[in-house]
């Protein structure tokens, strides 16, 4: 069975801008399944309903969790291998002789459970546990570069994560609000007014990074070129 | 406490006594500077240390930039002092308290001139997550160190230049191949 797992950078970027909506659509047509781990519904859903802000967002991904668009991934293995990760990749970088926790356990998580189901891809908004995945020297670039200070690296915890997430790709809210440009899913907001599909598509190009999806000004010009060629 | 995190707390509360005693212009943005110097060492250790004064130079920023003239800054200073050489004797549990003890004092000017404080040192909270991602912290992570909820700090960081400032390590074209597959 296909699956995505979602961390909750991307159900924020999306629920922010009125953009839940594409989820349900966009699963049909990926035929397969959309995770959610327990640790990222608490961020999602159980902490908005604690102080109050974004309460009302927090109400609609709860909604998609009860409809079955979104659901809840909570595995023997989740829970075991969860603790590991993060141990990991929060023993990788250290500064002052002191290891630097970068990542939260929810992250980790998503990680664990992409493991277990074999996921086709992790939906990640957030640039640090991507740029984990992908490149970890960049991070550690960005870490000497902000810090002022010399940030070192433990090799063999490095390599143990890598060996770990070797298989696991990653996209973001911005790819998916893109595909679902492609899929005519957001066709309900073409309007009359001149380039009215460039418009859309820049639109919720922009909303998503406006609200917190790790993707450059340079990256929307070009899926917008791509897009409307 | 460790070494580095006192070694710079003690700096930055020398300078912040320093700027606050003669009221001049520049003061707030000074200010505001200062609480960025202690965020370093938040993103290395994420004490409680490091980020409350980050925290509580930036709302003082913030409040004498709305009232600057109805802040007694001696009396801050003072309270500033005793933190200060609680610190220098190695009293940290003293410290912290004077430390609690400056929050309260902002919280009662708030009674007095109505400056909704909450959302000042909520708003601290936030810049200061911000800056935590900046040094590569994730924001999940920053979120949990700070106290604040995730929903509020992706909602800031959108707003900020962070991520035009860095290069994409997985060509978008390339990522945008692969999602389309996945839709196929």
């Amino acid at each position: 069975m296909k699956s995505l797992v979602f961390d909750a950078g991307p159900i924020i970027s999306l629920a922010t801008n009125n953009l839940l909506f594409i989820l349900e659509p966009l699963k049909k047509e990926f035929n397969g399944k959309f995770y959610l781990t327990e640790s990222v519904k608490k961020e999602l859903v159980d902490r908005p309903f604690e102080i109050k802000k974004f309460k009302f967002e927090a109400i609609q991904v709860e909604k998609l969790i009860e409809q079955g668009t979104l659901e809840i991934l909570d595995t023997e293995f989740i829970r075991a291998e969860t603790p590991k990760i993060f141990g990991i990749a929060n023993n990788i970088f250290n500064a002052f002789n002191h290891d630097m926790k970068i990542v939260h356990f929810a992250e980790m998580s998503v990680i664990a459970a992409a493991l277990d189901v074999k996921a086709d891809a992790v939906v990640l908004d957030e640039k640090t546990t991507r740029l984990l995945i992908e490149n970890p020297k960049t991070l550690l670039e960005i870490m000497r570069k902000t810090l002022h200070t010399s940030v070192g690296i433990n090799e063999s915890n490095l390599k143990e994560f890598r060996n770990k997430v070797k298989d696991i790709k990653a996209i973001r809210s911005v790819e998916l609000v893109a595909i679902a440009y492609e899929h005519k899913i957001l066709d309900n907001y073409i309007t009359n007014i001149p380039d009215a599909r460039k418009n859309l598509l820049e639109s919720v190009l922009w909303g998503v990074k406006l609200n917190g999806c790790a993707v450059s000004k340079e990256e929307i010009e070009q899926i917008i070129k791509v897009e409307t060629r | 406490m460790h070494e580095q995190i006192k070694r710079d707390i003690l700096a930055v509360l020398t300078n912040l006594v320093e700027i606050l005693k003669t009221k001049e212009e520049g003061d707030t943005l000074e200010i505001k500077q200062l609480s960025n110097h202690v965020i370093h060492n938040a993103s290395v250790f994420q004490d409680e240390d490091s980020i409350s004064i980050a925290i509580l130079i930036y709302s003082l920023s913030k409040i004498i930039e709305r009232r600057e003239k109805e802040i007694d800054y001696g009396k801050i200073t003072s309270m500033l002092n005793s933190a200060l050489i609680s610190l220098k004797n190695n009293n940290d549990d003293l410290f912290r308290k004077s430390i609690r003890n400056l929050f309260d004092f902002i919280r009662s000017i708030d009674a007095k001139l109505k400056l909704y404080i909450h959302e000042v040192i909520n708003q601290a909270q936030i810049k200061k997550g911000c800056k935590l991602c900046e040094h590569g912290i994730s924001a999940a992570r920053a979120s949990e160190v700070l106290g604040i909820s995730r929903w509020e700090l992706m909602h800031y960081l959108g707003q900020t230049t962070l991520i035009d400032q860095l290069s994409e390590t997985v060509n978008i074209a390339k990522r945008l191949k692969f999602t389309r597959s996945l839709f196929s």
